[in-house]
C-alpha cells in the first residue's frame, strides 16, 4: 500500500508499505506543476511495482526518492 | 519572571437587566448592549442573545466556541492576545479578572458551502439537563449568542467575523469586572525552586488545522510551526485560542484557559517538581517527515531545558497521535521520564456496557503507539446515553445534522435525538473528548 503515514501502516501489519508524499496528496505533489507531478507519480508507481516484486517476511517500508529528485 | 494574579468572580446567578454589572455572585447582563457590540461589524446580519443556565430543559445547538470573559486590569497586553484586533504583546504578567463558572457561548449554523469545505464542521450540542448533561459544559452559566453572518463570506472571513463578534461581546461582559475587588485571588509564578527537585516540562501538543486559515491559534498564529516554549501564565491569559469552525472540544477557547493540567502542575511546583514551562508543539502535520521533525525538535528543546521528566498532553485525535507518540519515544530515549495523559478512544462511543468493553479488549484503543509509552494516564471516554429526550427550549438554531456524510439527515433540534442513529464517527455532545480529565465518567462504572 502507498501511505502518507507509514508508522500506522506498518504497525497495522501492512506487508509492503510505500512511503507516500503527504496526507493531503498521497500519490503526487501539485506544487511541482503538471510535469514534475507526473514524474513523481510515475516514480511512486514504479516503487510499488518493485515492492511487489520483492519478497518480504515482515512489514517492510519502501522509501521513495525525495519529491524534487523524483520530479527530475 | 512572570507573575500573574488571577482574580476570580464566582457567578451563581445570571439575570437580564440594565445597567449590567456584577455584585455578590449575581451577574446582571444588559443583553441589548451585548447584541449591539456584536452588530458593530456590518458583516454580522443577525444576533440573538440568550441566558442559558444549568438544570434547565434547554439544548444549545450549533455550538462553535465557548469563551471565558477575562479582563487584564494590570500588566502588559490584552487577554486573548493577537486575535480579533487585540495587540500581540506578550501576556502572563500582572492582574487578570475572570468569571468563575460563567462563559460566553457562540452558536452559529454552518452554511452549506463551508460544511462542504470543512467536513469536520459538524453540529455539536450542549444539553443543560437530563442524560446528555454529562460534560462540564452542561454545568456552566451562559450568555449565548446565536449569530448569522452575511451569506457571501468565505471560510476564513466567516471564522474571523464570528470570533470577532464573540470576543467583542466577551470583552464587554468582562468590562463589568474592571473596578471590582475579586473575592478570590490566585497568584501564579514559576518561582525559583530551592530544593533539588526533578525538572519537569509540560509538552502541550496542540492540533493545527489541515485546512489553511482556520484552527486554534497561538498568539493568533494558526499555521503549523515548530515547537515553542510558553510560560503557563501566557496560556492562562489566553495565548491559545480556539476557532469557530471545527468544534472539537479540546480546541475551544474556554478549555485552554481552564486546562486543569496547569493549576495541577502549579500546585506541585516547588513541592515535588521544578516546573520549567509548557512546550507547545503542533500536531497533524501532513507529511511523515514533518511529524518526525516536530517530534525531534520538541525533544531537543526539552533536553536543552534540562528536563528530567515530561507530562505529554494532546487535544485532538486521529493521526495527531503519530507525532505525540514519536515525541514520547524521543523523550524516553533521551532519559526523560515521560507520562502521557490521554482519552481512551477517539471515536464515538455510545453506551458502553461491560460485555462490549470486554469483547473489545483486544482492539487497540489508540491508533498508534510506541513501546516507550509505558506510563499512560487515561481520562476515560465519555459514553453518552444513546438517546436524548425532547427539551422545552432550544438555543442556537432549529435543526441539527450531525453526520457530515449524511447531510440530508436533518432532525428538529428540540425533539428526542437518537445519537447512535443520527451521528457519524464522533459523538455530537460538545466536550465528549475529555483530554484533560474534567469529567468523572468513563466507559462504565468500574
Amino acid at each position: 500500500m502507498v501511505s502518507a503515514l507509514p508508522p500506522i501502516a506498518l504497525q497495522a501489519g501492512g506487508n509492503r508499505v510505500v512511503k507516500g508524499v503527504k496526507i493531503e496528496h498521497v500519490c503526487g505533489d501539485p506544487s511541482l506543476g503538471p510535469t514534475g507531478d507526473a514524474a513523481l507519480r510515475r516514480h511512486i508507481v514504479e516503487r510499488c511495482l518493485e515492492a511487489l516484486a520483492t519478497p518480504v517476511t515482515t512489514p517492510t517500508l519502501f522509501e521513495v526518492a525525495s519529491t524534487e529528485e523524483a520530479a527530475r | 519572571m512572570m507573575e500573574l494574579e488571577l482574580g476570580s468572580f464566582p457567578v451563581e446567578e445570571v439575570r437580564s437587566g440594565s445597567p449590567g454589572g456584577y455584585a455578590d455572585g449575581v451577574l446582571t447582563v444588559d443583553l441589548e448592549r451585548v447584541r449591539a457590540r456584536c452588530l458593530e461589524d456590518p458583516r454580522v446580519a443577525e444576533v440573538a442573545v440568550d441566558i442559558v443556565l444549568p438544570g434547565e430543559s434547554t439544548r444549545i445547538v450549533n455550538v462553535r466556541d465557548v469563551i471565558e470573559p477575562r479582563l487584564k486590569v494590570a500588566g502588559e497586553g490584552h487577554v486573548y492576545p493577537a486575535i480579533c484586533g487585540h495587540p500581540p504583546d506578550t501576556v502572563g504578567d500582572g492582574v487578570t479578572h475572570r468569571y468563575e463558572g460563567f462563559a460566553l457561548l457562540l452558536a452559529a449554523e454552518v452554511p452549506e458551502r463551508i460544511r462542504r469545505e470543512v467536513s469536520a464542521a459538524a453540529t455539536s450540542i450542549v444539553d443543560m439537563s437530563g442524560p446528555g448533561a454529562v460534560t462540564m459544559y452542561s454545568a456552566l452559566r451562559y450568555v449565548a449568542l446565536t449569530i448569522r453572518l452575511e451569506p457571501a463570506l468565505d471560510l476564513v472571513e466567516w471564522n474571523e467575523t464570528l470570533l470577532g463578534a464573540a470576543h467583542r461581546a466577551a470583552g464587554f461582559l468582562a468590562s463589568y469586572l474592571r473596578d471590582l475587588t475579586p473575592p478570590e485571588v490566585q497568584r501564579h509564578a514559576l518561582d525559583p525552586v530551592e530544593d533539588v527537585l526533578p525538572r519537569i516540562v509540560h509538552v502541550h501538543t496542540l492540533n493545527g488545522s489541515m485546512v489553511p486559515g482556520i484552527g486554534s491559534t497561538i498568539y493568533g498564529y494558526a499555521r503549523h510551526a515548530l515547537p515553542l516554549l510558553l510560560h503557563p501564565n501566557e496560556i492562562l491569559d489566553g495565548a491559545i485560542a480556539g476557532d469557530a469552525v471545527v468544534t472539537y472540544p479540546g480546541k475551544c477557547t474556554w478549555v485552554q484557559v481552564n486546562n486543569p493540567v496547569l493549576p495541577q502542575l502549579y500546585a506541585r511546583h516547588g513541592r515535588d517538581v521544578d516546573w520549567i514551562g509548557s512546550i507547545v508543539a503542533r500536531t497533524r502535520w501532513g507529511a511523515a517527515a514533518e511529524k518526525e521533525l516536530s517530534a525531534f525538535q520538541t525533544v531537543k528543546l526539552a533536553r536543552m531545558l534540562g528536563a528530567q521528566g515530561a507530562l505529554v498532553t494532546w487535544n485532538h485525535g486521529g493521526n495527531d497521535l503519530i507525532e505525540v507518540m514519536l515525541t514520547i519515544q524521543g523523550l524516553e530515549r533521551a532519559r526523560i521520564e515521560t507520562v502521557f495523559l490521554t482519552i481512551e478512544s477517539d471515536i464515538k462511543v455510545v453506551r458502553m456496557v461491560p460485555e462490549l468493553a470486554e469483547t473489545g479488549a483486544h482492539e487497540p484503543p489508540l491508533l498508534f503507539s510506541v513501546p516507550e509509552a509505558d506510563a499512560i494516564v487515561s481520562t476515560g471516554t465519555l459514553a453518552p446515553t444513546t438517546s436524548l429526550p425532547a427539551v422545552e427550549r432550544v438555543v442556537g438554531g432549529e435543526t441539527v445534522a450531525f453526520d457530515f456524510e449524511r447531510p440530508d439527515l436533518v432532525s428538529p433540534a428540540g425533539g428526542p435525538l437518537d445519537l447512535e442513529e443520527l451521528s457519524g464517527a464522533y459523538s455530537p455532545l460538545f466536550g465528549h473528548f475529555d483530554n484533560y480529565g474534567f469529567g468523572t465518567q468513563s466507559y462504565f462504572d468500574f
